[in-house]
């Protein structure tokens, strides 16, 4: 610590012992931090001036938290500020850019002209991955078919690609402009799938990894991403502007309404296989093992509380092991194809 | 106390106003709505506290903590500020209120003791503070005299006013027992706290003096409370860091920072005052503790002019420490 001048600790020295001191509300307002502009220098002048109401208000602010909270803040500041070490991340980063971009480049060049039959290489991982753009998939009418798009899937989609990492994927889902009012029970779903490895392990059995998350384009008037066919011949499926359930056997050119038991708007939509999952207002949910042939109903209950909210996002990720996410940031999870289900 | 829940704050309001002295109401002119809010807010009905005596609560408030003209803004800023919960619990405390002595007990009993534990860092003693404190709080109020608890007004929360009130019941004990030192005793320990006698006088340039005034006063009153509690109080980084709720570090750098800005200041003044730079970091790295210079009167007219405002007729905001209880 550097020595104050002398000529300065006089000067502070001379002005001891003031003569009035401030209440115990200015003295309390200044540890709580609310004291009024109006009396903020006055009271600390005084402090400079008064030992005694100096070491009172040593005395009566609390022990707090702040101490560790922060400490960790401060630590990366410090070493961030180290000059070498500022102009190494810019030029990582800026390395990650360039390769980013030639492997784009290559890769373009190498799957476009097979892309149709690419495209359905990803399927068998791709049934969760296609739903998490939904989470905040803008409400924009589709562009009309372009051929590229197919292609753009099967690029994102072959197995050699690296898929996004977890954060990755949280950033990708969260740059995008939240459909209105679906924000809550989304993010809510997300930050907590996110946020806890084990749900990947439990959702992904196999590898314990997350999903791929693709920017997919959106079909005509759909709200959401397409489900991907999971075989050559299956259809595509998704939701629409209005939250009806369609479907689209030509690779997304055109797009059919499909019958379902529910008349509330459909916000969520899972495709897996034959397993179809739809969810919408006030905890409706369907469950279809038939490519929606037929259609039963599912009330996930826990503590005998059924779920209420709007079903916001649905994913599965084998026939078994499901969450949903409601629009008041509940997180159900069922490991039993929906047979029993338990609140997080 | 009255109690008009049955109609609504502004009717009460206007009826206050109508029926109310006027000049008593003046600080809170045109702040009907806020003071309606507030009122709402405060619960005030709980305990059949009245918007008049409500106003009234605010009028004084008002009148304690600014200036008679203080503009409407700073009302509004104090009053946002203002705990009117906490207020109005305690001034029904005050009355006599049993629904609010539940009250406070249920809220502040524990923690009471919490504090009162802090602040000696002694289990027995801590209790013994706070029920002190408490025993102060509960028989002036039934029996005789003002509570300490109707000094309290709403600035900063009841629960760290009554912190505040027990830390300076117990360094005013600390004191009375030290008090009680033996003569002898007392003798050799004030030894070493006496002030040396006054240096003989010498001069000193008076542009030092200057530009120490004039880089102190560029300083944010923050800024002065660090380096002062620092250097001349002796509190630790600690210490500070939970006064002014921040990290130790950042207090560490931010007195750093000051220090080092300070000297520059000073340098460029007296440079400013016709010293060449090598004149100013001599005189300034000189040790002139055995100077004096007489500017205390000078320090103290300064401080004067930023003490607290007091109302016309009394000077609450700027009592002594023991006038809350």
């Amino acid at each position: 610590m550097p020595e104050l001048p002398e000529v300065v600790r006089r000067h502070f020295s001379r002005a001891m012992g003031g003569e009035d001191h401030p209440d115990a509300g200015l003295l309390t307002a200044l540890i709580e931090g609310t004291l009024t502009q109006t009396h903020r220098a006055a009271v600390f002048d005084h402090l400079v001036a008064c030992s005694e109401c100096n070491r009172l208000v040593a005395l009566i602010a609390p022990e707090r938290e702040v101490t560790s909270a922060v400490q960790p803040v401060e630590a990366r500041r410090r070493w961030f500020t180290w000059t070498p070490v500022r102009w190494a991340a810019v030029g990582a980063a800026l390395a990650v850019v360039i390769i980013a971009v030639v492997i784009g480049r290559i890769d373009r060049q190498t799957v476009v002209p097979g892309a149709p039959s690419a495209r359905v290489e990803q399927v068998p991982t791709a049934s969760m991955s296609a739903q998490l753009p939904v989470l905040v998939q803008p409400r924009t009418p589709r562009p009309s078919s372009k051929p590229a798009q197919p292609a753009s899937h099967a690029r994102q989609g072959v197995p050699s690609q690296p898929a996004l990492s977890r954060g990755a994927a949280l950033a990708a889902a969260q740059s995008r402009p939240a459909a209105s009012g679906d924000v809550l029970g989304e993010n809510a779903f997300q930050t907590s799938m996110m946020s806890d490895p084990s749900a990947w392990a439990e959702l992904s059995p196999s590898t314990g990894e997350p999903p791929t998350v693709k920017p997919e384009p959106a079909p005509a008037a759909s709200v959401t991403a397409p489900a991907l066919p999971t075989g050559p011949t299956e259809p595509m499926w998704s939701l629409s502007e209005a939250g009806m359930l369609q479907k689209s056997n030509d690779r997304g050119h055109t797009w059919a309404a499909v019958a379902v038991p529910s008349r509330v708007p459909l916000h969520a939509l899972s495709v897996l296989g034959q397993e179809i999952w739809i969810g919408g207002d006030q905890g409706t949910l369907y469950h279809s093992t038939d490519a929606g042939q037929s259609w039963t109903a599912v009330v996930p209950t826990a503590n005998g509380v059924p779920v209420s909210a709007d079903i916001m996002r649905i994913a599965f990720a084998d026939q078994r092991h499901g969450w949903i996410a409601t629009r008041n940031g509940e997180i159900w999870k069922t490991r039993d194809s929906g047979a029993t289900w338990s609140l997080k | 106390m009255s109690g008009n829940s049955n109609s609504s704050p502004d009717d009460e309001l206007a009826a206050g106003l109508a029926t109310g002295n006027n000049v008593r109401l003046n600080p809170l002119a045109g702040l009907h709505t806020l003071i309606a809010d507030l009122f709402t807010t405060s619960e005030a009905t709980r305990f059949g506290l009245s918007i008049e005596l409500f106003t009234g609560m605010l009028v004084e408030v008002a009148a304690k903590y600014l200036p008679p003209d203080a503009g409407a803004e700073a009302v509004r800023e104090l009053l946002a500020t203002i705990h009117v919960k906490d207020l109005v619990l305690a001034r029904a405390c005050v009355a006599g209120n049993e629904a609010a002595w539940e009250v406070f007990l249920s809220r502040y009993r524990e923690s009471l003791y919490d504090a009162g534990m802090a602040i000696a860092k002694d289990h027995s003693l801590g209790r013994e503070l706070a029920d002190s404190l408490y025993a102060d709080l509960w028989g002036a109020g039934s029996a005789h005299g003002a509570s300490p608890l109707s000094s309290y007004m709403g600035y900063g929360s009841l629960e760290g006013w009554l912190r505040t009130i027990m830390a300076r019941s117990f360094i005013d004990r600390y004191r009375s027992q030290r008090r009680l030192v033996s003569l002898e005793e007392e003798s050799q320990q004030g030894r070493e706290l006496v002030s040396p006698p006054p240096a003989p006088g010498a001069a000193v340039d008076p542009r030092l003096e200057e530009a120490t005034d004039e880089a102190l006063g560029m300083l944010d009153a923050e800024d002065r409370f660090l380096l002062a509690s620092f250097f001349l109080h002796d509190r630790t980084l600690g210490e500070l860091a939970r006064i002014l709720r921040l990290h130790e570090s950042t207090v560490s750098r931010r007195i750093h920072k000051i220090t080092a800005g300070l000297r520059k200041q000073i340098v460029r003044g007296m440079m400013r005052r016709g010293m060449s730079r090598r004149q100013a970091d001599e005189a300034l790295e000189s040790d002139v503790r055995d100077l004096q210079i007489n500017v205390r009167a000078r320090l103290q007219e300064n401080l004067q002019e930023t003490q607290i405002r007091p109302s016309s007729q009394q000077r609450p905001g700027a009592q002594k420490p023991q006038d809350d209880e």
